[in-house]
């Protein structure tokens, strides 16, 4: 269900810094020790837009919404948002619905 | 290395361009070819002289199937005795072309080169379009959800409406502006101008991003001969002295950016440029800037330091930025009604600002001596500035 979905990142060893996905050196401070965390899926929502003019392979899916999401726990991540258009506000609390092979759906 | 290191002056001499549009049948080499000709008949310097070549571009492997564009150009040309290379930092290749060629010149390498950028994009399809300039997000994280530049300015704009309070309206403005300056400009591809109206009810894009908050596709070339200062007299009765130049890095992701309504790579530019210069924001006469999106124009003409974080779309709605204001910016149309041949802006804007600082553009401001260009890459993730001036 909404809210269950785990999304892998790492955590810089020396500042601290979270990141989406596998990152091999931390772009902030330069360390190369980061560890792998999980983060909740639970987020808000900092950005949006409904985009009407898709690049070829979401071409069957426009128009849909493009969101960044502020993670919980820090990072900040680039999403489709399934909400309805009456819904989507900045500031907006938003969970993990799926993950999809052109990248998460948040709702 | 902090920018202060000893350089010879550099100035421009030569200045040549395509018009720009739909260009139906002309190839990438030709507008190249045309463009450079043209800048160097302007500089009246003898081929030979000329020691290297840069040339900017973007896509041209994808949208017309041809590379080694910098060579093919010197063959053509003739430039027995150049060296040459294309230069990539998406829309902001050929300012980067220009920096590399001041860097040559001012360090004592050669003592005149040529700069060309170009770009032939309107064969291709809306869709191939899309794609391909989707290349200068990041493709794997960014590009993969479905974010297109259109989506990145609709989330800069609407965090700038959320935290400024920057309205719709304002943003549209950049558009009317812009598209009223295009008129004048003889090479502009629109030449039409549109109403608030029309801009604010226009198709969306990308929401809020609608139609005419986007710049066309665009062919075109444009091409500029530098010049040691020194030895710029003995071709050009108005060289034009490059006195700041700064290339700077910006995040590629908008996920990246710590707060979206600030540019990082163009303020660290423009403060690199400046303190080149000597001088600031308020010694500028005249400015072209990136307004590949009207959003773009709002974010930096706050970010090059001509208003205050936030106040923008205010200055543009009081008219501060147009013709007569207190800094007209984009007197050509920008890239809203030049068209941005990606490529070719680059040198394409300089281009617009010697014609200004000469005073013999169709759209003059009134005793431009300084002016500013500001050629933003991708997401602002290469992001290049540069300042000039009237050498009497």
């Amino acid at each position: 269900m909404p809210g269950d979905g785990m999304i892998d990142g790492k955590k810089c060893t020396g500042c601290g810094h979270a990141y989406l996905g596998d990152v091999e050196i931390c772009s902030r401070c330069g360390n190369s020790e980061l560890h792998p965390v999980k983060y909740s899926g639970k987020g808000t929502v900092y950005s949006f837009t409904i985009n009407y003019v898709p690049p070829l392979h979401l071409k069957d899916e426009a128009p849909y919404v493009v969101g960044l999401v502020d993670l919980e726990e820090g990072p900040r991540i680039t999403v489709r948002l399934d909400l309805p258009t009456s819904e989507l506000k900045i500031g907006k609390e938003v969970l993990l619905e799926e993950k999809t092979s052109t990248g998460l759906v948040f709702s | 290395m902090n920018g202060t290191v000893t350089m010879r002056s550099v100035s421009i001499i030569g200045i040549g361009s395509t018009r720009f549009g739909k260009l139906t049948g002309r190839t990438i080499k030709d507008l190249a070819v045309e463009a450079a000709v043209k800048a160097i008949a302007d500089a009246r310097v003898p081929r030979e002289k000329i020691g290297c070549l840069f040339f900017g571009n973007f896509l041209s492997g994808v949208f017309t199937g041809q590379e080694v564009l910098a060579p093919l150009l010197a063959n053509e040309l003739g430039l027995r005795s150049a060296e040459c290379a294309k230069v990539e930092g998406a829309c902001a290749s050929s300012a980067i072309g220009v920096r590399l060629a001041y860097l040559m010149i001012g360090a004592g390498y050669h003592d005149m080169a040529l700069v060309a950028g170009a770009e032939k994009m309107t064969e291709a399809s809306a869709d191939t379009a899309t794609t391909a300039i989707s290349a200068a997000t990041d493709s794997t994280t960014e590009g993969i959800c479905g974010m297109t530049f259109p989506s990145f300015w609709a989330l800069v704009m609407q965090r700038h409406m959320y935290e400024y309070g920057t309205t719709r309206e304002q943003v549209g403005m950049v558009s009317v502006k812009n598209r009223a300056n295009g008129v004048f400009n003889d090479i502009a591809q629109f030449r039409k101008p549109v109403s608030l109206e029309e801009v604010i009810s226009a198709r969306p894009i990308s929401d809020p991003v609608l139609k005419f908050d986007c710049c066309p596709v665009t062919d075109g070339a444009a091409a500029l001969v530098l010049c040691a200062t020194e030895l710029a007299r003995e071709f050009s009765d108005c060289p034009i002295e490059i006195i700041g130049s700064a290339n700077a890095l910006g995040p590629v992701r908008a996920c990246d950016f710590t707060d979206l309504t600030t540019f990082p790579g163009t303020v660290e530019a423009a403060g690199k440029a400046y303190s080149m210069a000597g001088i600031g924001p308020a010694d500028i006469d005249v400015v072209e800037l990136h307004d590949c999106f009207t959003m773009a124009e709002i974010v930096d003409s706050e970010d090059l330091g001509f208003f205050p974080k936030g106040k923008g779309g205010e200055a543009l709605e009081q008219g501060l930025s147009s013709m007569g204001g207190r800094i007209p910016i984009n007197p050509s149309g920008g890239l809203l009604s030049k068209g941005h041949p990606t490529g070719a802006t680059g040198c394409a804007q300089i281009f617009e600002i010697v014609r200004q600082l000469r005073g013999v553009h169709p759209n003059q401001v009134k005793n431009a001596r300084t002016g500013l260009t500001h050629n933003a890459g991708g997401t602002g993730t290469v992001t290049t500035v540069h300042i000039m001036r009237r050498l009497d």
